[in-house]
């Protein structure tokens, strides 16, 4: 993506993020880059119960989320002592760990469904 | 974001009944510092502690408390315990670095340490919540290991100030002597009426 295209989305975002305030598009925009991100923004909501208040870059600037995703690492491969660390980090990486088992499982769900109508498209023309 | 807002980092907090703070110099930076408590659980609004909003009265240094965030293990042990008040008492016992307390809030001025314990990590073990408890009110260790357990958990900031639940037997307690403080009407200041 072009330079120039990544601020669009960002601005579409409607985040603070870089320290500006970027207002050029509002949320809820009805057309255009707006409307994708809002499409975007709702879809994270209904799939993980929890909409987003800023933009997906915005997140890595959290001091939790950025701890949970260096500790994310090492714990794919069972190399830290769970106990001993902080338990706000812990729990940020379990979230992070089940909001994308959702978004996983929904995409698998959808790629079985279009597998399944596929199927039964090619089923129902070689029987004609 | 300041550095107050980093859960996985030290807190520096005060308490916000500490004579020292000049509450009607922060005006509504004292909410936005130490949280509000409704009647309703839609009125709570958390604390940013973030300490640039203080203000102090003049002449007057406030107790400073500083707390480390809880481990998962410390935690578990937090939340296996069945009322809000013990929950962060203990909460208070493992996140406690040190304690500075000083006049007016506390009596004397003093540096306060947890003693290490067995495992070589620092723990304020009862003698000494005892001991702090003396020197700065139950209440004011209660405020304290709130924060310190509340920001063990995801949320906004993990609130700093949470308030005692009405049902705590600390709460209770204080509305048992706050009754017995309150002058009843007693039978010499009733009239009679003889019955006959």
């Amino acid at each position: 993506m072009a330079r120039a295209d990544a601020r669009s989305v960002r601005i579409a975002w409607d985040c603070d993020c870089g320290g500006e305030r970027l207002v050029a598009v509002r949320r809820g925009s009805s057309a255009g880059l707006g409307a994708a991100v809002e499409r975007i923004r709702n879809g994270i909501g209904k799939m993980t119960n929890d909409t987003p208040t800023s933009c997906p870059w915005r997140a890595y600037g959290d001091p939790v989320v950025a701890a949970a995703m260096a500790m994310r690492r090492h714990w794919s491969h069972g190399a830290i002592d769970v106990d001993q660390q902080l338990a706000v980090v812990v729990d940020a990486l379990l979230e992070i760990d089940g909001a994308q088992n959702t978004v996983e499982a929904m995409d698998l769900r959808a790629e079985r469904e279009r597998r399944e109508s596929e199927r039964r498209m090619s089923e129902s023309q070689r029987t004609r | 974001m300041h550095y107050e807002s980093d859960p996985t980092k030290e807190l520096h907090v005060s308490v916000s009944f500490d004579p020292a703070i000049d509450r009607a110099a922060m005006g509504r930076d004292f909410a936005a510092h130490f949280g509000t408590v409704g009647e309703r659980q839609d009125d709570i609004r958390y604390g940013n502690r973030d300490r640039k909003l203080l203000r102090f009265v003049e002449g007057a240094r406030a107790s400073v408390f500083v707390l480390r965030p809880l481990r998962v293990y410390e935690r578990a042990q937090c939340d296996s315990l069945p009322t809000a008040e013990s929950r962060w008492l203990r909460a208070l016992s493992y996140a406690l670095v040190r304690a500075e307390v000083c006049p007016p809030l506390s009596w004397k001025s003093e540096v306060v340490f947890p003693r290490e314990s067995s495992d070589g990590r620092p723990i304020l073990d009862s003698d000494g919540l005892d001991y702090l408890g003396e020197l700065i009110s139950y209440e004011a260790l209660l405020e304290i290991g709130a924060v310190a357990y509340a920001r063990s958990k995801l949320g906004p900031f993990g609130g700093g100030f949470a308030p005692l639940p009405a049902t705590s037997a600390f709460v209770l307690a204080r509305q048992l002597l706050s009754h017995a403080d309150t002058p009843t009407a007693t039978a010499s200041d009733t009239s009679t009426i003889a019955a006959g």
